[in-house]
């Protein structure tokens, strides 16, 4: 079947033409017999945009320029940002990391809400634009490292934003979040889109406070 | 990684690996760590020793790595696992643990 209309392929369009099969079965079966009918590349289904730009960087010998569409200006960029995250469950600071990586955040880490409170005052004021705040850790819960923040009585102890990154998205989790002086709420599984926009508008809010 | 066999495991890979910005690479190797975590035989040792706080810590923090990974299935049947532990119950613990344990186990097998 593959090689019946790989054959036509080459008849209509040459040898010249590129040919990469999608499929989504096993690469394994499938690869050597497609590649065999005279298919140049082989990329097995789902589809990535990342599977399939490695494809055509593979074909192209590596030869790219990057033009900026409508989509890439679109998305967020927080260099020169600066988050303290508070997260106590090793794999999941991992990904709360990335994910604020992946948009240019530089990130510092607390494993629990006492180290959180410590970081906080150890470091000038202003040296984070925003905390991220896990609610249930241990020694110290986020609503608690949260409080002794506000009181700490530092230049910026009212004004840092702090966020509970949380998956008791109840609204009493919200509200008592709110109660201990949290900004807001980010519920948990991260959901990229959400914590991103969350984190623009907060930056954008402040920003024009302080204007 | 097998696409099938990780979905038949109750994994939303698409959505794990979208979340990451599409780097299936590292996708992978999150859920390899996830199998070297310690939170499974943390809870596994709780629920035997029929400790509710220390079961619940543990229950607690798997949800959150399984949401994170996409592990659908796996975060599905914890979910009512960890509201009862919440309340230090441990009166379904027996039958929560049974489906946990299974996904878990099926996780285990799609990763290999």
């Amino acid at each position: 079947m593959v090689s019946k209309l790989l054959k036509k392929i080459r008849e209509i369009f040459g040898e010249e033409t590129i040919v990469i099969i999608v499929s989504a079965y096993d690469l394994n079966e499938v690869e050597a017999s497609a590649k065999a009918a005279g298919a140049n590349y082989f990329i097995s289904k789902p589809l990535f945009q990342s599977t399939l730009f490695n494809a055509l960087m593979r074909i192209s010998g590596n030869e790219s320029i990057k033009i900026e569409s409508e989509k890439d200006q679109e998305k967020y960029d927080f260099s020169g940002k600066h988050i303290l995250l508070a997260e106590d469950v090793a794999l999941n600071m991992e990904v709360a990391v990335k994910l604020l990586q992946m948009v240019g955040v530089e990130v510092t880490c607390a494993e629990d809400g006492k180290q959180a409170v410590e970081v906080y005052n150890k470091l000038e004021p202003g040296t984070f634009d925003c905390i991220l705040m896990d609610i249930n850790m241990p020694v110290m819960d986020g609503y608690e490292a949260t409080k002794a923040i506000r009181a700490s009585g530092r230049s910026d102890a009212k004004s840092i934003l702090i966020y509970a990154m949380t998956a008791n998205a109840f609204s009493e989790d919200i509200t008592a979040a709110l109660d201990a002086g949290m900004n807001g709420h980010i519920a948990k599984p991260i959901e990229t889109k959400v914590l991103y926009k969350t984190l623009e508008t907060a930056f954008n809010d402040k920003k024009k406070q302080e204007q | 990684m097998n696409r099938y066999k990780l979905s038949k495991a109750g994994i939303h890979v698409n959505e794990g690996v979208q979340r990451f910005g599409g780097d299936v690479e590292y996708y992978e190797g999150l859920l390899q760590k996830f199998l070297q975590d310690k939170h499974y035989s943390l809870l596994c040792e709780a629920v035997a020793q029929k400790n509710a706080e220390a079961a619940f810590q543990a229950a607690h923090a798997l949800k959150g790595e399984a949401g994170n990974l996409s592990l659908a299935k796996f975060y599905d049947d914890l979910f009512p696992f960890v509201e009862e532990l919440r309340i230090g119950s441990l009166e379904h613990a027996e039958e929560y643990m049974k489906q946990v344990s299974q996904d878990y186990e099926d996780i285990r097998e799609a990763m290999q």
